[in-house]
């Protein structure tokens, strides 16, 4: 590339519009040659001068009254929010689970093993009670 | 961390998490609201403009942030609304008049050299022809491509290379020179 073809192309290369191959062939010719180089460095310089005098930041007071109007708007209803809360990916939520489940396996499982052995080898009888005196008046029919 | 794209954070938005509004507004607040002061000048009409674009950007459901990115979809809605505003405010103040309220500094020349530079550089800018400026604006604070520069404009792309290279070599004149509009 010779400068006449390079300083044809510094614009669009200070706007990152070439092509990959056209942008290789501008950055090697820039870094063997001073002229270009400096006139490069100026035209991004006016550039950048450009870009940064015309940012500007709004007042606050602006940015309030937006976040409000956003909030307002796109604030989800309650039981929307509600519904996010239980859908959060929590670890705690497998912890607890871990713990959770295998307990109530293992209580469900005691306590139809204990009532299964308490039928088998105590049948209880309602309302007998061995050591109690028989009730002599108690009519026959 | 990557971060999130705009696309992401307007789909998010729309979602119900107005948390993703914070971070949008911190990526675009100095641009556009620089890009609607240099097209305006004016500030109590900017500030109003602004909020009104960037609500209206954010309901829009006719922009879906899965098919396309959201810069250039808040600058074209931005231009429009700032030609809207133009239009409406010509029949009260000639272009010329706020060109040169633009020329004037805001505020009274400090000695920090920078400062210096950048009333300078916004003087260039102010004395730039409105479809120049805004080309310039378009490409540097909207950060958008030539391609996105043509479909927002409905000109082809080559037309917007020749035009933004003219532009830049007009600013760059005036920028040097201190010249003003008269001569480009």
């Amino acid at each position: 590339m010779n400068c006449e073809a390079c300083d044809a192309s510094l614009i669009d290369h200070a706007y990152d519009e070439l092509e990959p191959e056209q942008r290789r062939a501008v950055t090697r010719h820039l870094a063997e040659c001073a002229g270009c180089a400096v006139s490069y460095c100026r035209l991004r310089a006016d550039l950048d001068g450009a870009l940064q005098a015309a940012h500007e930041a709004p007042p606050v007071a602006v940015r309030e009254r937006l976040r409000a109007a956003v909030e307002r708007e796109f604030r989800p209803t309650w039981w929307r929010r509600a519904l996010a809360q239980v859908r959060r990916p929590v670890p705690a939520y497998a912890v607890v689970a871990a713990l959770v489940i295998p307990a109530a396996l293992w209580f469900v499982r005691e306590s139809t093993r204990d009532g299964a052995t308490a039928a088998a080898t105590a049948p209880r009888v309602r309302g007998y009670d061995a050591a109690a005196p028989p009730l002599v008046d108690r009519p026959i029919l | 961390m990557a971060e999130v794209p705009d696309e992401e954070l307007v789909a998010a938005l729309r979602g119900g998490e107005p948390t993703a509004f914070d971070r949008l507004y911190v990526r675009y607040e100095r641009r556009l609201y620089g890009y609607i002061r240099r097209m305006l000048g004016e500030s109590a009409a900017a500030d109003d403009l602004f909020q009104d674009i960037f609500l209206k950007v954010l309901r829009d459901r006719s922009y879906d942030p899965a098919r396309g990115r959201f810069a250039p979809w808040l600058f074209a809605v931005a231009r429009n609304a700032c030609l809207a505003a133009q239009r409406s405010e010509r029949s009260q103040a000639s272009l010329r008049e706020r060109a040169e309220a633009q020329l004037r500094p805001r505020e009274a020349p400090g000695p920090d050299a920078r400062l210096g530079d950048a009333v300078r550089v916004q003087a260039a800018m102010a004395a730039l022809p409105e479809p120049q400026r805004q080309l310039i604006l378009l490409k540097q604070l909207g950060e958008l491509s030539y391609r996105e520069i043509a479909g927002l404009m409905g000109v082809a792309e080559g037309t917007i290379k020749s035009r933004l290279h003219a532009a830049t070599q007009a600013f760059r004149r005036l920028l040097t020179e201190g010249g003003s509009a008269d001569e480009l």
